[in-house]
């Protein structure tokens, strides 16, 4: 939830990374985290890890400055995509003001990034909130695996799987090489904050 | 595809998704694998290959298992679990209640002993108490350590935080409600009922009563039938009934002070009738019974 703070002009948003298992949100936070310095406000902070699987979530803290003459700051959180991790994974998501959801291109992942949407379209309902009208956008990561000869998803398959009825703008990326990722993440803010400054009447 | 290429193929699929943590999709592959080069007797170094393959599949089911033993919820360093109180607790003006929350939190997040820890002041609070002994004992069930709620809640009515109705309560709505029959009996009301029976002894305060029958009258002062309910707890010669929320005419009927000068009451060895007056009456709040209501008896003279 999206704390607005009149007297300081001091805005402090919640942007939480959504998606399968394995699929690539915390190398996401690491690859903002290493590029976007003048931005970064704090460490990246990782709850706890178990192999490289997140069990709890990672964070990280950054500014964007000030934009129409508020300060604005986000904070970036991954959720554990793996499936029993649910009950944590509803807990992170809880108050997201924007959404990246990062699907796994590799065709081994399509049931699980499936299952994962629709996990974030019943967690998003029960706390009253809609994901056609949350800030969202897609990731189609690990892009760069197709060169090297794996089995990989069409955009086209992705896009029919995932964005159909949403239509949501996606991103294909390599959050490895970095491809996509900060493109992903400015759509997501921009998103965010429109919608923001509607509901909070700020800049007005 | 050449059958080698093929080979190299599964084999560095297998590998990318065992580097990348996918544990089951890599076991997948090796299998193909070991069933792709067990079919081809021709392969040079076939057997050296099966063997590498194999160690690769073992090695993957163990960290499958080590990953299935390892519950949900690990024990997280004290630094990281201030983080997770300064991400999650709602901010509250009040600093006793964002204590409060903090505590809750930890709980939430699976650190059950600290949020136990942390929640224990609470129950000197009076506004606080009921909800952080509900966390204390929703903890102790995410601990799997059910039997320690009983002897939990008895001492909290020992040390007169809750009052014995509120320690019931308390225990019917957690998971310890099946065990609840042992609580709060006095050692020498236990040492009664542990003795030996013998017929002489038939006598409400030393029964184990199982059920009783009651007479109901009717709302037009007629004679209705008797029914028969269950004993949930018992205390010497005090009896709670939990009577479901359907029951409308039951409950209806039995009111506080009420008179039942016609009870049966069935032990494990013998029946015998008395009378009973209705001490208290309550519908119950929350837990599995929620809705309906517990009803206390006291038994008189024994006939
Ligand atoms: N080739 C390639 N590998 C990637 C990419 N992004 C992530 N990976 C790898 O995929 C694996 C999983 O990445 P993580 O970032 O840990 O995935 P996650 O979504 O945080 O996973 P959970 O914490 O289990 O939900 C790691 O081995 C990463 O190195 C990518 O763009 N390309
Ligand atoms: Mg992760």
């Amino acid at each position: 939830m999206a704390v607005f703070n009149i007297q300081t002009r001091e805005i402090e948003c919640k942007i939480v990374f959504y998606g399968p298992g394995r699929g690539g949100k915390t190398t996401n936070l690491e690859y903002i985290h290493k590029t976007f310095r003048k931005n970064i406000t704090g460490d990246l902070v990782s709850i706890d890890t178990q192999g490289d699987r997140t069990l709890f979530f990672d964070f990280l803290p950054i500014g964007l400055g000030k934009i129409k003459g508020c300060d604005v700051k986000v904070q970036l959180f991954t959720v554990p995509g793996q499936p029993q991790y649910a009950s944590t994974r509803k807990l992170v998501l809880k108050g997201a003001d924007g959404i990246v959801f990062v699907a796994d291109s590799l065709k081994v992942q399509r049931k699980n990034n499936i299952l994962s949407l629709q996990d974030l379209h019943d967690n998003l309902k029960d706390y009253g909130k809609s994901i056609f009208r949350v800030p969202l956008v897609l990731q189609y990561n690990k892009r760069d695996l197709i060169k090297e000869g794996f089995p990989v998803l069409e955009v086209d398959t992705l896009e029919k799987d995932l964005n159909k009825q949403l239509k949501v703008p996606s991103f294909p990326a390599s959050a490895i090489k970095g491809d996509g990722v900060g493109q992903a993440l400015k759509k997501c803010l921009e998103l965010t904050l429109q919608h923001l400054q509607k509901e909070l009447n700020w800049a007005g | 595809m050449e059958l080698k290429e093929k080979i190299y193929s599964i084999n560095k699929e297998a590998s990318l998704y065992y580097s990348q943590g996918m544990y089951e999709e890599a076991l997948g592959k090796y299998r193909t694998l070991l069933k792709l080069i067990s079919a081809y007797k021709g392969i040079k170094n076939r057997e050296d290959l099966q063997s590498k393959i194999r160690e690769k599949i073992g090695a993957i089911n163990k960290k499958l298992d080590y990953y299935d033993s390892e519950g949900v919820y690990t024990q997280v360093s004290s630094e990281k679990k201030e983080i997770i109180k300064k991400l999650f607790a709602d901010v509250k003006d009040d600093p006793e209640y964002k204590k409060f929350e903090e505590a809750l939190t930890l709980a939430k997040f699976g650190q059950f002993s600290d949020s136990v820890k942390e929640m224990t002041p609470f129950l000197k609070n009076d506004k606080l108490k009921t909800e952080a002994a509900r966390n204390i004992i929703k903890c102790f069930e995410a601990m799997d350590q059910v039997d320690k709620i009983i002897s939990m809640v008895s001492n909290w009515k020992d040390e007169n935080i809750f009052s014995e109705k509120e320690a019931r309560q308390l225990v019917e709505s957690s998971k310890a409600s099946v065990l609840s029959a042992e609580v709060e009996e006095d050692p020498v009301e236990s040492d009664f009922i542990n003795e030996p029976k013998d017929t002489e002894s038939f006598s409400p305060e030393i029964m184990e009563i199982d059920s009783v029958g009651i007479k109901l009258t009717g709302s037009g002062g007629v004679d209705a039938e008797p029914v028969e309910l269950d004993v949930s707890f018992q205390t010497g010669n005090h009896l709670s009934l939990i009577i479901s929320s359907k029951e409308k005419r039951i409950i209806d009927n039995l009111d506080v002070g009420v008179k039942l000068s016609d009870m049966c009451f069935y032990s494990p060895i013998a029946v015998f009738k008395s009378t009973g007056i209705v001490l208290s009456k309550h519908q119950i709040s929350s837990g599995p019974k929620k809705g309906d209501w517990c009803l206390d008896i006291e038994i008189k003279n024994p006939t």
